[in-house]
């Protein structure tokens, strides 16, 4: 019994680092993904000549899409 | 060439070094630039997508493109000559490019979006370059030796060093400035909209453009050598922004660009825009060591950039034009 128990644990163990990891790893790629452009929309927003106002909303549209594509619901 | 004749300020003042004496200064004068020229393709258009930093030598001046991701390169007297760089992730290649800074016969560009730092000689060959953990927003090189890299914080985890020192081979030497952090991102980093002009003797002046007179001075080691204050006549202008939940916010803005020469600031003053927002302006502050207004300078129109040399005013404008100015007193 105690051998039936360890085995089915190895193999969940086993099963879970090949089907979770990639598609962790693959989460983390999104999400660099993400901040990368994240940070390319900020500074384009900063280097914008905009008034001052409208770069603050185009800032925060930049933090919008950010959270919108860490959540994985649309890319930036 | 005409000397800009710029004010003798008899003073003693409060120094970069700390000196502290009796101040008496002459009044402001007031010049007015008259243009000298206007950069443009045969058929009317700007050479220009999107300019975001001018630097000068000796006898050239250097456009960094944004859009373009290159570096248009100019005679002193506006002629356009040629094109350093395009868009890649290779040695002489840039991607979203936002500083740049010259020193003799080498060109500094903060890569932005690759972000690294990359040397060039002024006739485009690559010299070398270095990674970094962010992505560089402003470049100072102060000697070969010393390169202040500026970056944008994240606003994510509480007050982040904006000022990062290297080496020419891209060590890490130092770190300084503390950014303004409230927790609502877009203000603080509206607030964190700082500027790194050079100063004499590898030194140089830290600026924040917004809520803050103050003008620093530190070392090439990140070390604060003295600080000034800019005078409470400076025109300064208020703007609320819409702010975290709802909330508005009053910015004080200092200066939209500014520009350093022979030991005097160039601040542009933000103006009012039709859309009563706050823009680029048509006015120029030159500050003196103590914070002083030792002169102004009307522009013909808003320029959003500026570089400065003795009486001659390097400027973009709305549309994306170089253009040239002298100074004449009014």
């Amino acid at each position: 019994m105690k051998r039936a128990i360890a085995m089915t644990l190895a193999v969940l163990c086993f099963l879970s680092a090949f089907l979770w990891l990639p598609q962790s790893s693959s989460a983390r790629a999104r999400a660099d993904i993400c901040y990368d452009d994240w940070e390319a929309c900020r500074t384009r927003a900063f280097e914008s000549d905009e008034g001052i106002v409208k770069t603050t909303l185009w800032l925060t549209v930049c933090d919008l899409a950010l959270g919108k594509c860490v959540l994985g619901f649309t890319k930036l | 060439m005409k000397k800009p004749g710029l004010p003798i300020v008899l003073a003693i003042g409060l120094g970069w070094q700390g000196q502290v004496g009796i101040c008496r200064q002459a009044p402001p004068l007031h010049y007015a630039a008259r243009e000298v020229k206007r950069e443009t393709h045969a058929d009317g258009g700007p050479f220009l997508s999107h300019p975001v930093a001018l630097a000068r030598n000796e006898s050239q001046l250097f456009i960094l493109d944004m859009d373009d991701d290159d570096i248009k390169v100019f005679s002193k007297s506006g002629a356009f000559e040629y094109v350093i760089g395009r868009k890649g992730q290779g040695p002489g290649e840039f991607h979203l490019p936002s500083g740049l800074d010259v020193l003799g016969d080498r060109l500094y560009v903060a890569d932005s979006a690759n972000r690294r730092v990359q040397v060039v000689d002024t006739k485009g060959k690559y010299l070398s370059g270095f990674r970094i953990p962010f992505s560089p927003h402003r470049i100072l090189a102060l000697g070969p030796e010393r390169i202040v890299v500026m970056s944008l914080p994240s606003g994510r985890d509480g007050r982040e060093k904006m000022l990062h020192g290297y080496d020419g081979s891209g060590q890490l030497l130092w770190e300084a400035g503390d950014s303004f952090y409230s927790r609502d991102s877009v203000y603080d980093l509206m607030r964190n909209r700082w500027f790194i002009l050079k100063a004499a003797g590898g030194e140089f002046f830290l600026m924040r453009g917004a809520d803050d007179r103050a003008v620093r001075r530190l070392d090439e080691d990140g070390v604060l050598l003295g600080e000034a204050e800019v005078t409470e006549k400076y025109p300064f202008q208020e703007i609320e922004i819409p702010g975290r939940d709802g909330q508005r916010r009053t910015l004080r803005a200092l200066c939209w660009n500014c520009a350093s020469d022979r030991e005097r600031l160039y601040l542009l003053v933000p103006e009012r825009t039709e859309d009563d927002d706050l823009g680029p302006g048509r006015a120029i502050a030159v500050i003196g060591p103590a914070g002083e207004i030792v002169a102004s300078i009307d522009l013909p129109e808003r320029l959003t950039r500026i570089a400065v040399e003795g009486n001659t005013i390097f400027g973009i404008d709305l549309e994306a034009r170089l253009r040239i100015f002298k100074l004449e007193p009014k």
